[in-house]
């Protein structure tokens, strides 16, 4: 018997052999802490080597998403930093900030090359896809109330620094005196923008007129977070009211529903596969009152099609607040309550893994 | 790259405590170079991989070389890592357990409905379920009732039936058709085994007790397997020896039970009723030619049975010293069972 041992020994099973035998040897995810606070919102750039993380600290980061590098830090914010892009051609920066400011950074050498003086604070912005116009929208408080606004962006560079009230640039502004938009994305060929708010509902806005095109109400509770797909036909909303939505955008139709047992904060979409990733928790406030395995932090994988979850990451030890595919649709971030951004690379077996139907 | 990957075994590069990996970019070329020192040698191991980053563009080429900025602004090139750690390699979960128990809870549903017969005991489960498995008799003599339903029930039923098998048709009955077994073939059954373990690999590691004839795992109706699996040797020898040390063997984290699969019960009513010819009647008894042999020269020495797959019964066994030699014939007490036989014949050869 004992002269089998060494040679069984070596005998396993292949599942176990391919994942250590990886030529990349990778998939110890990259952890970012760049950041004091929770998490805010995440995102990659086009070409997907840059990402960009802002949290409820005032300064935002920019990395580099294959090492991890930073590459440096926006300073100037004075409040919680809500929402951050970055245009098509990596130019760019945008952020929007608790301090009644969206910022536009030059992510070359963090200069700031203007600021934007808002009334309340500032809580989603965008850049439009030609990367001509900016996209805010600010809060509903202390008696003002919620305003869309899209300026143009080579008037306010023009403007100079610090321009209050950003008047001369503005291009529409619409008030919001219902409910109070919550995240705003852009529609199809910049001709439209959509909204997700604070009561569930989603709203396109022509941008020619500034009325409402399409208003849904699919969701019951506060939209967290609105996400293309790679061809920016359909988009996924992750909603407090536990599910994550698909949506086509053109006639904003819901297509599916993925549902799980605790708040959404974020969804998003597999550039190349039909996955997608579903992150959130319990709220912030509740999370000290349980484990983080009851918690459900993990970032949940569905397929997009059949509406069935598949796969878990557990990873972050709070809920997850923005979720990023990677362009290439090879590795996705996450970043979470807890003040990290976490880089995963996916293992061969996420790509062998093939849904059975 | 390795340079000799597959001579490295998967096991020789895991969990290296001193490891030291740094990562560079150039342009669209990355280099990881991993350090680690060798316990036992001491030597230090520099592995240096070059990727091709393909999906690098000019611009992002361009960015690679803007000077780090703002709280980064004095950080070495590199990650600093003050913000950038490693965590531990975390794996995703895929959730074949949950759909298993999606799978129960729908059949649970359907109880009630009786969907499922048992074609033992006629209750609501599974035939391979059957708490009465062992106790009822077989289910060989009830099919060929059921085949015997007039043609018309099978045609309303649109369930295609072999023209070997329809009524009339006086060819072979439903209960002797394809013996799930074949007889020149000794089973072993391996249980507990894990999820991920697929017919190849049982194939493989028995591979190592002898030659085996195939590997099965019979699978459950959402496509897993069941946890245990069956392995067909061509030697009963093979078999106990695979039985023997992969009894308690630990596979993929748990521990493996293995034990020569039952023989069919129709197979020993055959054999109480007629039995079989010994495969070898008498072998002459020869006594073997003096010559010194070592224990390495002796291969697998072939053993005659009587063909009942019990333990004992064994005739005789032959060795096959060398190539130069000629084979020699060891008649044995019939009591013998294999696996001794096997022990012996070794232990005379040396």
């Amino acid at each position: 018997m004992l002269q089998w041992l060494p040679i069984l020994e070596k005998v396993q099973p292949h599942h176990r052999r391919q994942v250590t035998k990886q030529d990349t040897g990778t998939f110890k995810p990259i952890i970012l802490h760049g950041h004091e606070r929770a998490i805010t919102q995440i995102k990659y750039n086009t070409d997907g080597d840059l990402l960009l993380s802002c949290s409820k600290d005032p300064t935002p980061n920019i990395w580099y998403s294959i090492t991890g590098e930073r590459l440096g830090t926006f300073d100037g914010h004075n409040g919680a930093v809500w929402s951050i892009d970055i245009n098509w051609d990596s130019t760019k920066v945008v952020t929007g900030a608790a301090d009644n400011t969206a910022r536009l950074w030059d992510p070359s050498n963090g200069k700031m090359l203007s600021a934007i003086e808002t009334k309340t604070a500032v809580r989603s912005c965008s850049f439009s896809y030609s990367g001509k116009m900016v996209l805010y929208t600010t809060d509903k408080s202390l008696g003002k109330t919620c305003e869309i606004n899209i300026i143009d962006l080579n008037q306010q560079l023009q403007n100079g620094h610090v321009v209050s009230g950003a008047a001369q640039s503005t291009i529409l502004n619409i008030p919001v005196p219902t409910s109070k938009v919550s995240s705003a994305i852009w529609g199809p060929l910049d001709q439209s923008i959509i909204t997700g708010h604070e009561n569930g509902d989603i709203i396109q806005w022509d941008i020619r007129t500034g009325k409402k095109m399409l208003l849904v109400q699919e969701h019951k509770d506060v939209i967290n977070d609105l996400q293309y797909s790679k061809d920016e036909l359909m988009f996924i909303t992750a909603s407090k009211d536990h599910t994550a939505k698909l949506f086509d955008v053109s006639t904003m139709k819901p297509l599916k529903v993925y549902k799980t047992e605790r708040p959404v904060n974020s969804g998003a979409i597999s550039p190349i596969a039909d996955h997608v990733i579903v992150a959130g928790g319990q709220e912030a406030m509740d999370v000290t009152t349980t484990s983080a395995r009851q918690g459900k932090f993990d970032a949940r994988f569905f397929h997009l099609i059949f509406e069935e979850e598949f796969g878990r990451i557990k990873d972050h030890f709070g809920p997850i607040n923005s979720v990023a595919f990677h362009p290439d649709g090879k590795s996705y971030s996450s970043g979470g309550e807890d003040g990290y951004v976490r880089t995963h690379t996916f293992d061969p077996a996420y790509f062998e893994f093939d849904f059975e139907y | 790259m390795y340079e000799n990957t597959d001579q490295l075994d998967w096991a020789d590069y895991t969990d290296d405590e001193n490891l030291d990996e740094t990562v560079e970019i150039s342009g669209n070329i990355k280099t990881v170079t991993t350090k680690s020192i060798c316990e036992e040698t001491g030597r230090t191991k520099t592995i240096v991989k070059t990727y091709i980053i393909a999906d690098a563009t000019e611009s992002s080429i361009a960015r690679r070389k803007w000077k780090k900025y703002g709280q980064s602004k004095d950080d070495p090139p590199g990650r600093n890592p003050a913000t950038t750690l490693e965590g531990e390699e975390i794996f995703m979960e895929f959730l074949r357990d949950m759909k298993e128990e999606k799978v129960e809870s729908d059949l649970a549903k359907l109880q009630g409905k009786a969907l499922v017969q048992c074609r033992r005991c006629k209750g609501e489960h599974w035939t391979a379920q059957c708490p009465y498995k062992d106790s009822m008799p077989t289910i060989e003599k009830e099919i060929p009732k059921e085949t015997k339903q007039p043609e018309a029930a099978a045609s309303t039923n649109k369930k295609y039936v072999p023209p070997s098998m329809r009524d009339g048709a006086g060819g072979r009955k439903a209960g002797d058709a394809m013996p799930r077994r074949e007889d020149d073939t000794y089973s072993v059954k391996i249980q507990n085994l894990s999820e991920d373990t697929t017919e190849n690999d049982l194939m493989e590691l028995c591979s190592k007790f002898g030659k085996v004839k195939k590997a099965y795992m019979p699978k459950s109706k959402t496509g897993e397997h069941r946890g245990f699996g069956f392995v067909h040797f061509f030697k009963m020898a093979d078999a106990e020896k695979a039985v023997q040390i992969l009894n308690g063997f630990g596979y993929d984290n748990l521990i493996l039970n293995a034990e020569l699969a039952k023989p069919r019960e129709r197979r020993s009513r055959n054999y109480e009723s007629k039995p079989g010819p010994a495969a070898l009647p008498h072998p002459p008894y020869r006594r073997p030619l003096s010559f010194s042999l070592n224990l390495e020269d002796v291969t697998t020495p072939l053993i005659f049975t009587d063909g009942s797959k019990s333990d004992s019964g064994v005739g005789a066994a032959i060795i096959f010293p060398s190539q130069e030699h000629q084979p020699i014939l060891l008649r044995l007490h019939p009591d013998y069972t294999a696996f001794q036989a096997e022990l012996l014949t070794i232990l005379w050869a040396a």
